[in-house]
């Protein structure tokens, strides 16, 4: 395991890393003040002085305290949001290579899943006589990545031995025929991936991977990108963040639950965090990570009331409820008041004075407690609610690219096609593509989504 | 990008990116110091709109209609959304497909009809009650010949006709043929029954100015400004008492007087004034989710672009780069731009675009003055003379666009005239641009004509590039740019049996138009609005926008 390397940089780098390789958001009043409250007439939300002191936020209020973390591997994961770019740079930093390979990890993963769901939708749930008949192949591993192993069973005996996915689907088939234990052993699959290694970003084969003939008397083909090459490439970053990370692996692995594939199961792991493994990320304070294993896992929304005096993102759940639950537009108006209270406590923190990364580090805190409250949403039952506050997160994405989170955004891409969605999916994956080139694999799924909505609905041609 | 302060036109030096926020910031304190009286006049008058819990927005323009049965433009869709209520309609949210209007449904006959029973207690904005009836006429005068309805011909080819049950408060619609879902099919705007003396509509009736709907808000359409006015129903009850639209002008103008409480949202904030809406405490960009792409149509019966080579000469004397730069303020080398080139008649995201068909980023002048050569097209003082005279494009754009674009046309018009053809350049006010343009009765004013198409989930351009027909095919041919090879490729589209015949059938489109080039393809650019944090929920829906408006607060 690598050493984690904290050598102090001259602060005067700080605000030229975060400001000229990124979006900064813009400026605060002169005073480096913010307006707080949007409307006057409202009581300021009082948000505990000790939860505002113990996020990320303030504790990097203080540019002699950020300063390790100017170093540009940190700044391309967290201020540009650049996951390639991160891993690449990383060096022998320990914490940000796991880091950064877990992040691309979950970017892979939510593409497999974004397809996952784009394939059952379509040859799961409207199934036409003429699909071709690989398109078992794609229902058995959409089934398993949604953990669905029963289904994936019978897709896969279904699926003619000779078919043009036969190669793809041999690691599958001998998975399913096995204990189906996740993950599986893809390291049979045409894509040529290098051993795992720290620092490395590996590519895919470009798409299409093969050719479908459609049945039922049409004479075209389907061209498919395989679903399982993006399982194939999360693992193998998983197996680069262990390597790096050691016995931190699955400590660091859990700040992010919620955003693993349904097939995979995240053990709690309480405990402390440092700072720096929170940094930037969607929790906000170190008690926010036991808050959040909790509530998306067996405890469920009893954790809110539990974790609300140690989390700040459970307290914002708890302050937010409406006969019991989550509701977004408290939601809204508290986390709005919470970039205020942040920027406030962060020039505190600071001496008194305002430092140019406050109000990023605000915008990040906004949009990461927005997209963690919508999984609390889900947590609770409500899928629309949580629906609805993943749209506000997204919204702060317009701010520029240090609120760009690419898996919170493939996330609710994923999400969309499980609803069959493709006003948004489409969009939001194309952007991630024009960044990350092997995404693209995902398209081909949402392209038959995408294909079939259009033949079931009627609109106008154009306006 | 910016405008200089000294003279107030688009300066070229002073591009500035959505990303580049803090840059925006400057740009918005340099420009604050000085009073520009339009701008100070613009947000007094927006200022003036607002009395008591009144709200008031920008619009790209005013709608050309209030009756949705003669929707045309973007903002006739999104305003007839608050007036009325879509039969069927897809949550912005979870997708789930919905109905304010229907208590219950029915799958008959296997999906060849649909029963749908009416929610008890809904009132018309004149204070009558919604009937069985008012379903089944609407979709009557939809199947009418006689009703000359833009959006019709979906419903013509799937529905065949409605009974009413009145003792049920029930409708039965019946369609063509058995769907896995007829509820899809089913997503047209209810209108009175009582409104009207029969089921052949003309859109210039009193009705398109003065409607009557269920949806949450009474709509009144005067010739600066739409009213509309809450109306509380047993299926609606909206939160904003009133909401004031208005065209926007100038987009600088606009996003100061959001900024200064003029009034509450921006519908379309043009790219390069983004920013400044980011760097606010108190306005907020929300993403509207629309796939829109622009064009130059060029007019292929004309005398000059009828021929081939001529156009592809003018495709390869523009520099889309330079365009893109000067007028939306996206660098060549930005990674993630809101305005991303396109070669043909589809957004990239869209599984009809064909990637094998690249992109052209930059102008090639060399090839483009071969192409002219081989048209026969001579040089002289660096104009191009073509059969004697020299070769003169007239170009008109559709107004608005020039807001979002700042002087795209202008731009246009100088790249041309550097290659050697002389223009003349004209705005089409939106109206005009609705009636005549996509109508196809411009081919005698213009040889080219730049606009913009917008599209939901459903991308037909069978409409735009199919020769006009009786029938109705080609209904928004800008140019009747008509080519048989084009019109099969079309028929393959329309006949398809499978998603992929489809999806080959408009990949061929694409390669064929980009070398044919009845439209030369610019770009896609995304539409972000802009509200002021004070009004709340204000969850924005794809392509329809308002239609969880019930939602909003303040």
């Amino acid at each position: 395991m690598r050493k984690t390397g904290w050598a102090p940089l001259a602060v005067v780098l700080l605000a030229g890393a975060l400001s000229v390789g990124g979006c900064l958001g813009g400026a605060d009043s002169a005073d480096g003040t913010s307006s707080g409250p949007t409307d006057a007439a409202e009581e300021a939300t009082a948000f505990p002085a000790e939860l505002l002191a113990a996020t990320w936020v303030v504790r990097y209020a203080n540019a002699e305290a950020l300063g390790p973390l100017t170093q540009s591997g940190w700044v391309a994961l967290i201020n540009h949001r650049h996951i390639a770019n991160a891993v690449e740079q990383s060096g022998d930093d320990a914490l940000l290579a796991g880091r950064a390979h877990l992040e691309a990890a979950l970017l892979y993963e939510q593409a497999a899943l974004l397809s996952a769901n784009a394939f059952i939708e379509v040859y799961g749930n409207t199934p036409q006589p003429t699909d071709p008949a690989g398109a078992k192949h794609l229902l058995a591993v959409s089934h398993a990545i949604l953990g669905d192993t029963e289904a994936a069973r019978k897709a896969s005996s279904e699926l003619p031995a000779d078919d043009p996915t036969a190669t793809f689907h041999g690691p599958w088939k001998t998975w399913l025929e096995g204990d189906a234990a996740w993950p599986p052993d893809l390291s049979g699959l045409p894509l040529e991936l290098p051993e795992p290694q720290a620092g490395v970003f590996p590519s895919l084969p470009p798409p299409p991977h093969y050719e479908l003939p459609e049945q039922g008397g049409s004479k075209s083909k389907r061209t498919m990108a395989d679903p399982g090459a993006l399982v194939a490439v999360a693992l193998w970053h998983r197996e680069a963040a262990k390597a790096v990370l050691g016995d931190r692996y699955d400590i660091i692995r859990a700040l992010r639950v919620g955003y693993e594939l349904p097939v995979a199961t995240v053990a709690p792991k309480p405990g402390p965090r440092e700072d720096q493994e929170i940094f930037g990320g969607t929790l906000l304070t170190g008690g926010d990570a036991d808050f959040m294993s909790e509530v998306l896992g067996e405890v469920g929304p009893a954790a809110v009331e539990a974790h609300a005096d140690t989390s700040l993102l459970a307290w914002l759940a708890r302050e937010a409820r409406v006969d019991g639950k989550v509701d977004p537009d408290k939601v809204s108006r508290l986390v709005n008041d919470l970039r205020g209270a942040l920027l406030d406590s962060s020039r505190e923190a600071n001496g008194g004075n305002p430092a140019p990364h406050h109000r990023v580090f605000a915008d990040m805190a906004a949009a990461g407690a927005l997209w963690s409250l919508a999984l609390v949403a889900e947590a609770e039952g409500d899928r629309e609610r949580g629906g609805l506050l993943r749209l506000h997160a997204r919204d702060k994405a317009e701010l520029g690219n240090h609120v760009q989170d690419a898996v919170s955004l493939l996330s609710l891409a994923a999400w969309d096609a499980g609803n069959r969605n493709v006003h948004r999916a489409p969009e939001l994956l194309h952007d991630q593509a024009r960044r990350y080139p092997d995404l693209e694999v995902a398209r081909y799924g949402l392209d038959v989504l995408a294909l079939r909505v259009q033949h079931e609905r009627i609109e106008p041609s154009g306006m | 990008m910016f405008r200089d302060e000294h003279d107030g036109q688009p300066s070229p030096g002073s591009t500035n990116t959505p990303c580049d926020a803090s840059a925006g910031a400057e740009a918005s304190k340099r420009r604050s110091t000085v009073a520009r009286p339009l701008v100070v006049a613009a947000i007094l008058a927006g200022t003036a709109m607002l009395t008591g819990a009144e709200i008031s927005y920008y619009e790209e323009a005013l709608p050309s209609t209030m009756n949705p049965m003669f929707a045309r433009t973007m903002p006739d869709y999104r305003s007839h959304e608050l007036v009325f209520d879509r039969l069927f309609y897809r949550s912005a949210i979870n997708n789930e497909l919905r109905s304010r209007l229907v208590a219950s449904y029915e799958r008959l006959d296997d999906g060849k009809a649909l029963k749908v029973v009416l929610k008890d207690g809904i009132k018309w904005h004149d204070g009558k009650n919604l009937k069985p009836d008012d379903i089944c006429f609407t979709i009557d005068a939809l199947l009418d010949p006689d009703t000359p309805s833009p959006i019709a011909k979906g419903y013509r080819e799937t529905i065949a006709g409605c009974q009413t049950i009145n003792k049920e408060n029930a409708a039965v619609i019946e369609f063509v043929k058995a769907y896995h879902n007829p509820r899809e099919r089913a997503s047209f705007a209810v209108l009175p029954k009582h409104a009207f003396d029969g089921t052949a509509i003309s859109p210039d009736l009193d009705f398109s100015s003065r409607p009557i709907g269920t949806g949450p808000m009474k709509g009144s359409k005067g010739r600066r400004e739409v009213k509309f006015t809450a109306f509380p129903n047993g299926h609606h009850n909206a939160k904003i008492g009133v909401l004031s639209q208005a065209e926007g002008g100038d987009p600088l103008v606009q996003v100061r007087t959001v900024l200064n409480q003029g009034v509450q949202g921006v519908v379309s904030v043009s790219p390069p004034l983004r920013p400044e809406i980011a760097a606010s405490d108190d306005v907020a960009l929300k993403s509207y989710d629309l796939r829109s792409w622009w064009f130059i149509a060029l007019n292929t019966e004309g005398p000059t672009l009828g021929n081939k080579k001529v156009r592809q000469a003018i495709d390869l004397t523009l520099d889309r780069n330079k365009l893109r730069e000067l007028t939306i303020g996206v660098e060549a080398n930005e990674t993630n731009p809101p305005c991303e080139f396109v070669s043909g008649p589809f957004v990239q995201s869209s599984p009809y675009y064909n990637r094998s068909v690249k992109v052209r980023e930059s102008s090639d002048p060399a090839k483009a003055r071969q192409l002219m050569t081989e048209a026969g097209a001579t040089q002289q003082a660096n104009r191009w003379v073509l059969g004697g005279q020299a070769v003169t494009l007239r170009i008109g754009m559709n107004a608005p666009l020039d807001r979002e674009a700042r002087d795209l046309l202008n731009q246009i018009g100088n790249q041309l005239q550097e290659g050697g053809f002389d223009r003349q350049v004209f705005k089409i006010a939106p109206d005009e641009w609705t009636r005549d343009a996509v109508a196809g009765r411009m081919s005698d004013k213009f040889d080219a004509l730049i606009g913009k198409w917008s599209f939901g989930v459903v991308e037909d351009v069978n409409a735009m590039f199919h020769s006009r027909t009786d029938d109705g095919r080609g209904s928004l041919n800008i140019f009747n740019y008509s080519n048989g090879e084009v019109d099969d490729i079309l028929a393959r589209f329309d006949s398809a049996r499978t998603d992929t015949e489809a999806q080959d059938a408009y990949h061929d489109l694409h390669a064929y138009l980009a070398d044919d080039l009845p439209y030369i393809f610019l770009w896609k650019l995304d539409t972000k609005s802009a509200w002021r944090n004070e009004v709340r929920n204000n969850t924005i829906s794809p392509y329809y926008y308002f239609t969880e408006f019930d939602g909003w607060s303040l």
